[in-house]
């Protein structure tokens, strides 16, 4: 029993390292980025795309691809252990770039111009300046990333490819062992010591963090106004995507705005602009190829080529079928999670014995990542509604249960973000007119939270996509259990080790989601948002 | 003196707030008692900080008293309702409303049918100048017609007491002075429910012109240390020697104040 709990002591600690690490890597490159991109306006316009693109995409879905690449050309181990870290650097690292990158865009001139007056050289205005103004920005997004991280680093850990299952040692890897070898104290004892762990980095670690790194903010408009009520939540710790949203948006507001003269100068070109997003794009998928081809046997690239292609004329409708299935998935989460945390914000906006209550609850639950106690809620499950409702509908509901926990956090921390920066004014408005509870949602707190919600939304769709990847293709105990999906083929396809139809499957999936990420969720962000923002951008 | 009969709409007993700190309790009002009556404009002035809003909010019912209370037409008010009507300091205009939503809000509660609702807040508009702008956004509206909506939305609730906090703050003076030229018809408009208005302020001026009544808080914890009654015929103007004598009056009430 006590090599168990020091063994999970470990395994968390390793994971944690590894999270720590790629968040380390991160802060540095987008430092760096960012010093650079603000310089220039070409450059500006390239990071943005960038990072937009690539946020905007479920990481989850390129998994298996990177994980085949990075095993088949590197010795086991190391190949495992690259994949991991890669998929978690994907996961942690935009919403860092773009909090340095805003930080040091929002820095007053004042600033630049003083340094120039005392003659700082460029080392010096990065030691003095430039780092410690992105430090608030940095340390509370660093707490999301931390999160995000450790949810796919669980995921990444374990890893079955036709008979051979590659072990990245640590908490996820571990955990997911003891279940699968039927040993359920110890599994439920490692997830308690997980727990008890992300508390203590989360709780203690990083709320000392924020603290300390509060003296670096500067504040450079009076916002005093909005800042009568306690906050317990960081401002920028709810909005991860909301900034590059932002700036998304700014850009939009600045086509439409009435003073567009004002802006105009410092713009490029409008075509020359679109130019450079649609190169940009093509790029990110050429150059990736061109970089990989000489590792490549071009017979063999295009054998497979062809035997991907051909999978896929045969496969297709299947393929199709399943993706849908899971797209029908992924909405009803959306719902579901747009739906309850309407609810609770409005249970939290209006009533402070409640948000004082369940606060420190939501934060706990959200830094717990998912895959850690999974199996433990589908083991739970089957046993008590297995009988009940059959085989097939419990994993359904496991499936819906997994990705619900995986990502109505977004939505409900965007929300409640964008609530609580409501003057409190307009709840008196409510409050002296006797609004009824349809009328407060309606006409406050959904339009209201509007900008913050489809900001959030981005990243629920991404979390549902990794809810699905973590729960739908389940073994436990050398059994089997999985619901029909796209995602769950994938999972089967991997450790079948059938690298042809992975390739093949995987890029029906990749190409609907950035079709869908690109075309649809961000048309329809973009569409909903210039009417709330722009309305409420003006008022003050 | 004028002897009229009159009836107090709002009474103010007893009243104490302490706002809760860290360091434990900090005393902010203190035994505030006065009476509005009916078709009085009552305004509160004081040094800043001194707990003028908190005082309004309290009216309203939006802020518990630690001690004393608010008397409504000889009911004690407990919470806020329509019949205590706001305007506040930043209008609070929901900016994802057109104006004329944004009066509706104030009708929500009567439950009518959609289009009696409609019709009363168009109305509403119209009153205060703003017809042919119901469509339109706050965000789209100068600060002089926002002021306007907010006023129509106050009014629309049919309120009893209108509270006003420092209402012409965030215009210049030009407008500022046309609104308050306006205001007090405005407000006492046959097509009006309000009985008395209550108003916070930091502009004097604006104060003897538009005030029957000036209360003057002062001290820590405040406490009332004036209550003037600001006898001139309206309309009232400035360049009226009798209307800088009252101003006068209240400079010096309000800087013994702050030594108080």
């Amino acid at each position: 029993m006590l090599d168990a709990i020091l063994t999970a002591f470990i395994a968390s600690l390793l994971t944690f390292a590894r999270v720590f690490l790629t968040i380390l890597i991160a802060i540095i490159v987008g430092l760096v980025l960012s010093c650079i991109v603000v310089r220039s306006r070409i450059l500006e316009t390239i990071f943005l795309t960038c990072v937009s693109i690539f946020e905007s995409i479920p990481v989850i879905t390129f998994f298996p691809v990177i994980l085949i690449i990075f095993i088949s050309n590197l010795p086991g181990g190391l190949g495992v252990e690259l994949a991991a870290l890669f998929l978690i650097f994907t996961a942690v690292a935009w919403n860092i770039w773009i909090a340095q990158y805003e930080s040091l865009k929002s820095l007053p001139k004042s600033f630049e111009e003083l340094s120039k007056m005392f003659n700082l050289s460029f080392l010096q205005k990065f030691i003095k300046i430039y780092i410690p103004a992105t430090i608030p920005r940095t340390v509370s997004n660093v707490m999301i990333s931390f999160a995000v991280g450790l949810f796919y680093i669980t995921v990444s850990e374990v890893v079955t490819i036709s008979t051979t299952t590659y072990n990245v040692f640590g908490i996820g890897s571990y955990i997911y062992n003891l279940v699968v070898a039927g040993k359920y104290m110890e599994s439920i004892l490692s997830m308690i010591i997980l727990l008890t762990l992300v508390l203590l980095i989360t709780q203690i670690f990083f709320k000392s963090l924020i603290t300390w790194s509060q003296k670096f903010t500067y504040q450079h408009y009076p916002e005093a106004r909005l800042r009568r009520w306690r906050f317990r939540f960081p401002r920028t710790y709810t909005s991860p995507r909301m900034s590059i949203s932002s700036i998304v948006m700014n850009r939009l507001t600045r086509t439409l705005s009435l003073n567009k003269a004002k802006f105009r100068k410092k713009k490029l070109h409008p075509h020359l602009l679109r130019l450079l997003k649609i190169s940009i794009t093509l790029m990110l998928i050429i150059v990736p190829l061109i970089l990989y081809t000489p590792y490549l046997n071009i017979d063999i690239f295009l054998q497979n080529l062809h035997l991907i292609i051909n999978d896929l004329s045969r496969n297709f409708i299947k393929y199709f079928y399943l993706l849908l299935i899971d797209l029908g998935r992924v909405s009803i989460i959306v719902l579901i999670s747009l739906v309850s945390s309407t609810l609770i914000v409005y249970l939290m906006a209006t009533k402070p014995k409640v948000e004082k209550a369940l606060l420190p609850i939501i934060e706990v639950l959200a830094s717990i990542p998912v895959p850690a106690y999974l199996p433990m809620i589908a083991v739970l499950m089957m046993i008590s509604l297995g009988k009940i409702l059959g085989l097939r509908l419990v994993l359904e509901l496991i499936v819906l249960t997994s990705a619900y926990l995986s990502t109505a956090w977004y939505v409900l921390y965007n929300m409640y973000s964008g609530v609580k920066n409501l003057p409190r004014e307009f709840w008196y408005v409510c409050k002296i007119n006797k609004l009824t509870f349809y009328h407060k949602i309606r006409k406050l707190l959904i339009p209201g939270a509007m900008p913050a919600i489809v900001t959030g939304l981005i990243s629920t769709v991404g979390g549902a996509w990794g809810g699905l990847q973590i729960s739908e293709y389940l073994i436990i105990q050398d059994k089997v259990y999985s619901v029909p999906g796209l995602v769950a083929l994938l999972s089967h396809y991997i450790t079948l080790g059938d690298t042809i139809r992975v390739l093949s499957a995987s890029s029906v999936l990749i190409i609907f989601v950035i079709i869908l990420s690109i075309f649809v969720w961000r048309r329809l962000l973009n569409s909903t948002r210039s009417k709330y923002r722009i309305e409420s951008s003006m008022l003050y | 003196m004028h002897y009229l009969i009159t009836i107090a709409i709002l009474e103010v007993l007893e009243l104490a707030f302490s706002y809760r700190t860290r360091k434990g309790l900090l005393p902010i009002l203190e035994n505030i008692n006065f009476k509005v009556n009916g078709m009085e404009f009552v305004s509160i002035i004081g040094p800043s900080g001194c707990g003028k809003s908190t005082l309004l909010r309290i009216i309203a019912g939006l802020e518990k008293p630690l001690k004393g209370k608010v008397i409504l037409m000889g009911e004690e008010v407990r919470e806020p309702s329509p019949k205590i009507s706001m305007i506040f300091q930043d209008l609070a205009l929901f900016p994802w409303l057109t104006a004329l939503e944004n009066v509706e809000l104030a009708l929500l509660h009567k439950k009518l049918p959609k289009n009696l609702r409609k019709q009363i807040a168009r109305k509403w508009l119209e009153l205060v100048g703003l017809a042919g702008f119901e469509d339109y956004y706050p965000g789209e509206l100068s600060g002089g017609m926002r002021q306007r909506v907010a006023i129509a939305r106050a009014l629309a609730a049919d309120p009893i007491v209108l509270l006003m906090d420092e209402p012409f703050r965030g215009l210049d003076s030009i407008t500022a002075e046309g609104l308050r030229y306006e205001i007090h018809n405005l407000i006492f408009n046959e097509e009006s429910s309000v009985k008395s208005v209550v108003m916070v302020s930091h502009n004097l001026e604006e104060v003897v012109e538009l005030s029957d009544r000036v209360i003057i808080l002062g001290g820590r914890p405040a406490k009332v240390i004036a209550d003037v009654r600001i006898d001139l015929p309206r309309p009232r103007t400035p360049r009226d020697q009798e209307f800088q004598d009252y101003l006068d009056k209240l400079y010096t009430l309000l800087s013994s104040s702050r030594l108080g």
